[in-house]
């Protein structure tokens, strides 16, 4: 929490200076490999993966539940 | 989706909850895609078959899984769109990585199968879009059901998006071992996110999840495992891209700290660069830190003092640190389709836990997965 609280700032600041990027400038922001989800199945297995390893969870979405490996 | 299931349970042995939950594979999450601003253009299907190995210190004991999946994503019209996966995953070998009911399990065999799907429904309309989905997973002795709701709004020019999201899952767990186990959870999850466009080559993200889980949470197969009724947990992920023009390649930057009410923090820093090479090729190279601390109530101590007690020797609570080392190989074999073959290797160690660690009990672990997948858009 102290972590959140350090950071949030820095988040906020952050935002505030980003300047806006026209349609024509997103090039590059468009390519295959600049997107957060590249491939769903292999997202999606790595992150069961990693969750039925650990105690730790979420972030990546909304659901907590679905398995049993918690 | 439909869950067709088809299970053959052969536990000639005991082997823990969570040894076979580490190994099986499910589909969780399954709203992660937070950069759609707009409903897809295109039908994409993919297949992929998981090959899953973990083993100890030691190297006596083994687990293995085999996993098809599939996933499919399509408009339907110019505003609507469907998502669903789903995947079998079928589990062998034995372990003696978590502390069973049956000491000396060792060396026995257990077989489990397990079914899970997932379906969402998304409206898109100028400026926001709603999605309704459901997952499901079924096995012999756990089975949970879950509805989600999220909703996204972007700015006009796209560089900022909001999303939020609701969750509630109703879980149900029984146990091969002792038929009058009859119990339940029920989980309600939330996010808030925010997407932003930080200038031509990079962009930001960063979610806030929280969840609440009541009801039955400890391990029906561990003998003594007795956690607390309730559960809450926080995340916050930030995630960043960077475009890297020289190399026409990308650098990907996920950090994620987590906290929960059973005294467990962590932190993780996962790193992957995309590399594309010679006109259809792609490598992704990847390596991802891990610590965490223990829950309160674990001890390495086996049995424990008072019978009673909220106790757990279970490792997965326990403080440790992993490191994994990733790579993944992709060839564009013809307009719109594409083969991808990843592996990953992770190792745990007690020592690895940021801060040091005074449970040394805890045994090194090792996994290992391959996981090969063909995509066609069209």
């Amino acid at each position: 929490m102290k972590l959140f609280l350090l950071l949030l700032p820095l988040a906020v600041a952050f935002f505030i200076s980003c300047s806006p990027v026209e349609p024509w400038q997103k090039g590059a922001l468009a390519k295959d490999h600049m997107q957060f989800d590249t491939d769903s199945l292999e997202t999606k297995f790595r992150l069961h993966v990693e969750q039925s390893k650990e105690a730790s969870f979420g972030g990546y979405g909304t659901s907590a539940g679905g398995c049993g490996c918690n | 989706v439909s869950i067709a299931t088809t299970k053959k349970k052969k536990a000639k042995n005991v082997i823990s909850r969570l040894t076979k939950a580490a190994a099986s594979i499910a589909l969780i999450g399954s709203s992660i895609s937070a950069q759609a601003q707009s409903a897809p253009t295109q039908t994409t299907v993919s297949v992929a078959y998981a090959h899953y190995d973990e083993s100890q210190k030691g190297g006596e004991s083994r687990m293995r899984v085999n996993a098809p999946m599939a996933f499919v994503r399509a408009p339907i019209g110019e505003r609507d769109a469907i998502e669903a996966s789903f995947v079998y995953d079928s589990m062998s070998g034995a372990s003696t990585y978590y502390l069973s009911s049956l000491t000396g399990a060792s060396g026995q065999g257990v077989e489990d199968n397990r079914s899970a799907g997932d379906l969402k429904y998304t409206h898109y309309f100028e400026r926001s879009s709603l999605g309704l989905g459901t997952i499901l997973s079924d096995e012999d002795d756990y089975n949970s059901k879950s509805a989600f709701l999220e909703s996204k709004w972007w700015t006009e020019d796209k560089n900022t998006v909001l999303t939020a999201g609701v969750s509630l899952s109703d879980d149900d767990i029984s146990s091969t071992l002792n038929s009058d186990l009859d119990e339940n959870r029920t989980t309600s999850g939330y996010l808030l996110g925010v997407q932003q466009v930080i200038d031509e080559i990079s962009v930001f993200q960063s979610n806030l999840t929280f969840s609440s889980a009541d009801g039955y949470l400890s391990d029906p197969y561990k003998t003594f495992d007795n956690r607390p009724q309730s559960r809450d947990a926080i995340a916050w992920l930030n995630r960043y891209i960077r475009y890297i023009e020289s190399a026409d390649a990308s650098l990907h930057a996920d950090f994620r700290y987590f906290a929960d009410s059973w005294g467990i923090n962590s932190q993780t820093l996962d790193l992957a660069w995309y590399q594309p090479f010679l006109e259809n090729w792609l490598l992704r190279p990847s390596i991802r830190y891990y610590s965490q601390t223990g829950a309160d109530f674990f001890t390495g101590q086996y049995p424990p003092e008072n019978f009673e007690s909220i106790y757990s020797a279970d490792q997965r609570v326990g403080p440790f640190g992993s490191i994994s080392i990733g790579l993944k190989l992709a060839y564009q074999i013809s307009e719109g389709l594409e083969l991808g073959v990843t592996t990953e290797f992770q190792e745990q160690r007690p020592e690895w836990k940021l801060g040091g660690n005074s449970h040394s009990e805890v045994t090194p672990f090792y996994t290992w997965y391959v996981l090969t997948g063909l995509t066609k858009k069209f």
